[in-house]
């Protein structure tokens, strides 16, 4: 084939030895000794470029103080958070509400809301001193808080204060508006 | 040794870096998302999923969270509760489409009782405009609470509507809207028909205000 008589050609073309000046690869070589050897580790040669010299205890200590930093500012988000109302935007300005509930057979009544995440754990309320009716100020930040007592197990409205409408799961909540400054 | 102490800092690094970014994260997270513990992961991750659909929309998310918790609180079944934040959601975006991106949390949420009480977008609109138009009006959270307990007392969404309007063009201020609720809510237990006893509130706050005015 013709084609094959000329790839042939090529290759035996391609395997004659070119002719190099003596001086030339001495050059070549003297500069690829010279050359500094290539680095393996890619990665590890930025460690070694900046040569830190933090000895591993230091660090360590390091290490723990950041995770006492992080920890802290955690709790700290957390506190806030939760001081605030249901909306994370609100103002941080918080206001004292006095919450009263006459139930004087009650043995245990607490204050459930918003503003605690209906949690019957976080506020219990204490008694008066004629025993007639449970107590408690809560701090509150301004704005729209739905809340309602849970007294002895059951969630009841309060009387004396207006009900939202919404009632979703059988018992309405009260409502209070915090610090609207219109009065 | 330079070797062996740069090897164990990128670890430190991590784990620094990792220490702080997450447990700053976590706290934000964690105490909107606490009291839906107790439901199981399944209810969590639709409630988290709805959350992260009003969180995108920029819509107060934390609400939901809220009302999960107080749906286990009352001993609500998870599927009532998946259900209830659910169709909450959908009442935040429609107040949020009536009430326009400046309305705050209190008032989506304000809104979002009213609609929940049987009040038409329109009304709702209307009363918003109206409020929106006194400068020293009350609160639009206050009022649209007002008008949300008026219509679910049973007086008609057109007469609570009015009677608020007709407050609010005359000056009245929060504590006047807290009386007038509480007036008919009042006359309404007491066996006042619920049309007469918005009717006679108003004039009687009409009559406050104006009393108010003139000087003695």
């Amino acid at each position: 084939m013709r084609v094959d008589g000329l790839l042939e050609k090529a290759i035996a073309q391609l395997q004659t030895p070119v002719p190099v000046r003596a001086s030339w690869r001495a050059a070549l070589l003297r500069e690829i000794a010279a050359a500094p050897p290539p680095r393996r580790e890619e990665p590890r040669a930025f460690v070694r470029r900046v040569r830190w010299t933090l000895h591993p205890t230091v660090a360590i200590a390091a290490a723990v103080a950041c995770l006492a930093v992080g920890l802290a500012s955690g709790v700290l988000l957390s506190r806030t958070r939760a001081a605030s109302s249901a909306d994370a935007s609100s103002s941080a300005e918080l206001t004292t509400v006095r919450f009263v509930i006459d139930a004087p057979s009650a043995r245990q009544v607490s204050l459930v809301g918003d503003f605690n995440r209906w949690d019957a754990s976080a506020n219990p309320m204490r008694p008066s001193q004629d025993g007639q009716s449970w107590i408690i100020e809560v701090p509150l930040s301004r704005g729209r808080h739905t809340y309602a007592f849970v007294v002895d197990g059951d969630v009841l409205r309060d009387p004396s204060a207006p009900t939202l409408v919404d009632d979703d799961f059988g018992v309405r909540n009260s409502i209070i508006f915090v610090g609207d400054g219109r009065t | 040794m330079i070797g062996r102490r740069s090897a164990c800092l990128f670890p430190i690094a991590a784990v620094m870096t990792l220490a702080f970014w997450g447990d700053s994260a976590r706290a934000q997270q964690t105490n909107q998302r606490e009291a839906t513990l107790r439901l199981t992961p399944a209810t969590r991750s639709v409630i988290d999923a709805v959350a992260d659909s009003l969180a995108g929309a920029g819509l107060p998310w934390a609400v939901l969270y809220d009302k999960a918790a107080e749906g286990v609180l009352k001993g609500a079944s998870e599927a009532r509760i998946i259900v209830v934040v659910r169709a909450l959601a959908v009442r935040l975006r429609e107040s949020r489409r009536l009430l326009g991106d400046a309305a705050s949390a209190d008032d989506l949420s304000a809104a979002s009782s009213a609609l929940y009480a049987g009040v038409s977008p329109a009304l709702l609109r209307r009363a918003a405009t109206t409020r929106s138009e006194r400068p020293n009006a009350p609160s639009l959270s206050l009022t649209l609470t007002v008008l949300a307990a008026l219509v679910s007392q049973h007086v008609p969404p057109e007469i609570a509507t009015a009677s608020l309007e007709s407050l609010l063009r005359r000056g009245a201020r929060e504590l006047d809207l807290r009386e007038f609720q509480r007036g008919v809510e009042g006359d309404i237990g007491g066996g006042s028909p619920p049309v007469d006893a918005a009717t006679i509130r108003t004039q009687h706050v009409l009559q406050t205000i104006d009393s108010r005015r003139t000087p003695e």
